[in-house]
């Protein structure tokens, strides 16, 4: 038997790995006789392309949550996904129709981790771009983030929904999207130097972080967990960790120590809530 | 006072209010209506603060001008802390503008009271409305809810708010009796039963309306949700539970949260002078975790009589109760129903689901539960599979406690 090389392009699109796992399947090629070239868009080993393998075979139809499931670990990095998902397609139209509900075999565990390391990039990234106004034009933002995978495409259409009214791009390294208030665009990448350098509501988001941040709580362990540190160059309150990590102890140690202080003054109309509503005695009359 | 200051002293008033979920409010976006705001479900942390809380609203109070006395608050009137107003279309323009930064999910707008209940509430709802109408704003708010309101501020406020909250404070009437003087347990409850009974008759209005054009608008979609303070008067976690478990049942509470009283800046003498520690905050939202998803009761996670009605500090409740229970193990992962595959300590209710799908294909091995990553150290005293069986360590409890338990941790600095 002979092997093939497979073209995904773009490498991260669920249709195109579709159209060449289905060429692959109906030529019945086994796994191993295709060679999938991770993000080089095309095979590297020097086989004819998937187009000119014979069909012998019809189609197959696979379980809806493995196409959602293949949908995600396709963004993902690794450039051995695509061969991983053709040989889950395999083993599940040869005859393993709940593979997916193994979830101690090497495939599925596999293709879950990539799933999970998608799903989390993808999280963060609808949780760390931060807008920059476009100054002189109405409502206009931009945003540069750094994406972990090949995510910008699958998350763009929920900024599309969170910001409809507005018109922004988000730029990456590797893709940008744009919303003009009537259609998304995807295109090439772009740099940092793209965005404004800074917001004038910087400064306010800056005051509310360090406020609403507990010194007596600190547990830098968990921050760094959720907020892992490869964010903070993207993140403008970021800049503030080092000195509220620091004071912390001694803002602590300030509230503890100092004696209870008489209250300075009443605050006017107390007199009238208590009418309204006689307090309970001391002695737990409630 | 500058918008800069006025916000700083108004988020640290907000600060001790551990709520900051924006989940539950369903699918919303702003296509087509010229606004900007979505929800989907799953609410989403913009930020984390060195405490390692999750930033996701924007919390803060409309004032912390309040004409109630609650030894437990910083807002409290006979507290020297620096105090602010927020006119109520400044915190619609912080809102917004944060917002379409990407910096928050929404608002949670609590307040002092001023003047009187309805007054305070006024204002606050006036935010939500003038959010929701004049701006199109589709994003997440929580509203705090003053129990003394109008019923018709209360029924305002849940049709612009996704969740509506009252705290409970205390775990008992005498304990608020004593911290809070003029809040009372009874008119609380009423608030929160009155809440229950809208949020209840709303889904049943617009269940029974089949045409999506004639529902009623919805009314606090994200429910209702409350907050017990921990440390500050003498109720033990048994007691603590209790109240939980009530509130979860009386008044359909989606979260009842803990908050172990911490130092503040100028605390009244009347409270403990140290606070709890952050342990038993952490034990007992483990605690409550049992009470809803794991079907646990709460004579089972605090035996009456046993260890002075409070949890284990050293290990988690669920391995507590698995060692006060050696009879009940090893379970066998391979047959045992869901029911007990819950009750594992280490094994949570994922890795459960996984765990049946999973055997239904072949027997489960050692191998297998590696690649769960399950913690298994925890774990394998108390499960067998085909090639593992626990033997003889489940018959001395203590040792396998010591064995379970984290190396004792140098004292507290501040101690």
């Amino acid at each position: 038997m002979s092997a093939y090389r497979a073209t995904v392009d773009p490498a991260w699109d669920l249709d195109a790995w579709r159209h060449a796992a289905r060429q692959a399947w109906e030529a019945a090629l086994p796994p191993d006789q295709v060679d999938w070239g991770g993000d080089a868009q095309a095979g590297l080993l020097p086989w004819p392309p998937l187009e000119q393998a014979p069909r012998v075979r019809g189609g197959l139809s696979v379980p809806g949550a493995f196409m959602a499931m293949a949908a995600a670990v396709l963004c993902h990095r690794d450039p051995q996904r695509h061969a991983l998902l053709y040989r889950m397609l395999w083993r599940i139209g040869e005859g393993e129709r709940h593979l997916l509900e193994r979830a101690t075999d090497a495939d599925v565990v596999r293709a879950q981790a990539l799933e999970k390391a998608v799903r989390r990039d993808t999280h963060k990234m609808k949780a760390f771009v931060r807008f920059r106004a476009v100054p002189g034009e109405e409502e206009t933002y931009v945003a540069w983030f750094e994406p972990g995978h090949w995510i910008v495409d699958r998350v763009a259409p929920f900024f599309m929904r969170r910001f409809a009214g507005m018109r922004w791009t988000i730029v990456t390294p590797d893709r940008s999207v744009r919303w003009d208030g009537v259609q998304l665009w995807a295109g090439p990448g772009g740099a940092r130097s793209d965005v404004p350098a800074e917001d004038a509501h910087e400064d306010l988001w800056r005051t509310y972080y360090a406020h609403i941040f507990n010194p007596a709580r600190l547990n830098t362990t968990m921050m760094r967990q959720e907020m892992p540190q490869k964010y903070w160059h993207l993140l403008p309150e970021a800049q503030l960790l080092p000195d509220l990590v620091r004071q912390a102890g001694a803002r602590v140690r300030d509230m503890a120590e100092r004696e209870h202080q008489p209250a300075r003054r009443r605050i006017p109309g107390r007199a009238r809530v208590e009418a309204a509503h006689p307090a309970p005695s001391r002695d737990g009359g409630a | 006072m500058e918008l800069t200051e006025k916000l700083a002293v108004l988020a640290d008033a907000a600060k001790y209010d551990a709520s900051c979920a924006s989940s539950g409010a369903g699918k919303r976006h702003s296509l087509g209506s010229g606004g900007v705001g979505s929800t989907e479900g799953m609410g989403i942390c913009h930020s984390y603060t060195p405490d390692g809380r999750c930033v996701s609203l924007l919390k803060i109070l409309l004032t912390n001008f309040c004409v109630y006395d609650c030894a437990y608050c910083v807002n409290r009137v006979s507290s020297n802390v620096r105090r602010a107003r927020f006119a109520t279309d400044e915190v619609v323009r912080l809102t917004l503008d944060f917002y379409k930064r990407n910096y928050i999910e929404g608002l949670f707008l609590s307040s002092g009271i001023i003047r009187n209940g309805d007054y305070t509430m006024e204002q606050l709802v006036e935010v939500a409305r003038s959010l929701r109408e004049d701006h199109r704003f589709a994003g997440y708010i929580h509203l705090k809810t003053i129990p003394e309101a109008s019923p018709e501020l209360l029924e305002k406020a849940g049709r612009y708010a996704d969740r509506l909250s009252i705290n409970v404070e205390l775990p008992t009437s005498e304990g608020l009796a004593k911290l809070a003087p003029e809040k009372r347990a009874d008119g609380i409850r009423t608030a929160m039963g009155e809440l229950r009974w809208r949020i209840d008759e709303n889904k049943e209005a617009r269940r029974q309306q089949a045409a999506i054009r004639a529902k009623p608008p919805r009314f606090a979609p994200a429910g209702q949700s409350t907050q017990m303070i921990v440390g500050a008067d003498g109720a033990d976690d048994g007691v603590i539970l209790r109240a939980s478990n009530a509130l979860y049942g009386d008044y359909r509470m989606r979260r009842v949260y803990y908050s172990a009283f911490s130092p503040i800046p100028d605390a009244s003498a009347q409270l403990p002078p140290k606070s709890p520690p952050l342990a038993r905050e952490h034990r007992l939202y483990q605690a409550d975790w049992l009470l809803r998803f794991y079907e646990f009761s709460v004579d089972e996670i605090v035996p009456p009589g046993e260890g002075g009605g409070m949890l284990d500090l050293d290990i988690d409740p669920k391995t507590a109760w698995a060692l006060r229970h050696p009879e009940r193990f090893p379970v066998d992962l391979n047959t045992a129903p869901r029911e007990l595959l819950l009750r594992v300590p280490g094994l949570g209710a994922r890795n459960v689901q996984k765990l049946v799908a999973a055997r239904r294909h072949g027997r489960l091995r050692l191998d297998d539960l590696g690649r769960l990553r399950a913690p298994l150290k925890k774990m394998l005293p108390f499960v067998s599979v085909l090639d593992h069986h626990p033997r003889r360590r489940l018959d001395d409890a203590g040792r396998l406690r010591a064995q379970l338990a984290p190396p004792p941790r140098q004292a507290d600095l501040f101690g």
